[in-house]
């Protein structure tokens, strides 16, 4: 892995607990302790997402990222693109 | 509305090329018991919700399938990328390729199209959820015997991350039908 995949991956991690206690709050809106739980991943999303952009680009389309000239989101990687290492 | 994030749910990194995985993966790409039949149903289903959890739940379970099915699309495309004639016909899959090169598209793994027929959405809470645990089991179940049929890791450890999503949403199916089944209770009484 190079170190985008590794800090995509720490991405990953984190956007999962988020779907996870998400999905659980959606059931459990009264349980504290997720909750908070949630705005703790929320937060560690945010900063990752913003080292992310701040080495590689947006993240997010329509208007959740900026971007530098020329339009950056379309570069690769695509995400069903594999990175170094493979025959993809 | 949708947006989207750059990056798969979990990690599909495929180095070996298996044009006969590629045409039995697409099972959850546009099978019956498939990843957007599941995020359709879903999706379609939560309008008539009655009560908040079950739309929030079946809004977001609904979305995550589709971040499923991009998965399972990108599973078969690097299972079929740059696959040779004698490839594909040492493979038998030959049907799939005078389809669809090696492009993806969702069908079962019999060669069937994608179907609407695979799912409802009834307008009743109850008929809606079941369905949906039904629904989860069936993927699980696919997953399984998906799992069996592979042993490279690359393959089996995203397919092994999406069966253990459907017992995860199962459990929220059950904890949302039992609230909808409280609050038609709560309603009777006057």
């Amino acid at each position: 892995m190079n170190e985008m995949e590794m800090l995509i991956y720490e991405i990953q991690k984190a956007i999962f607990m988020c779907v996870e206690i998400n999905e659980f709050l959606d059931t459990h809106p009264g349980d504290k302790t997720a909750l908070d739980d949630y705005n703790v991943w929320c937060e560690k999303s945010a900063v990752l997402k913003m080292e992310y952009e701040e080495k590689y680009g947006p993240f997010n389309n329509f208007g959740y990222s900026k971007s530098l000239y020329p339009f950056e989101w379309i570069q690769s990687p695509w995400p069903w693109e594999c990175y170094e290492g493979s025959g993809n | 509305m949708w947006i989207y994030q750059k990056c798969l749910q979990y990690p599909v990194k495929i180095k070996c090329k298996d044009p006969r995985m590629a045409g039995i993966i697409v099972a959850q790409y546009g099978g019956p018991d498939g990843e957007i039949g599941a995020s359709l149903r879903y999706l379609s289903q939560r309008y008539t919700m009655p009560i908040n959890e079950a739309k929030a739940v079946l809004n977001d379970i609904g979305t995550e399938e589709m971040a499923h099915y991009e998965m399972v699309g990108t599973m078969v495309y690097q299972l079929l990328k740059n696959a040779t004639p004698e490839e594909i016909k040492r493979a038998g899959a030959e049907a799939y390729y005078v389809g669809h090169g090696c492009g993806v598209y969702p069908q079962s793994a019999a060669g069937v199209p994608f179907s609407a027929g695979c799912f409802q959405s009834k307008g009743n809470a109850v008929a809606d959820l079941t369905e949906d645990l039904a629904a989860e089991e069936k993927a699980r179940t696919t997953y399984e015997y998906l799992i069996r049929l592979s042993d490279d890791p690359d393959v089996t450890a995203p397919l092994k991350f999406l069966r253990q999503r459907e017992v995860v949403h199962f459990q929220r199916f059950g904890e949302t039908l039992m609230k909808v089944q409280e609050y038609m209770d709560s309603k009777k009484y006057y």
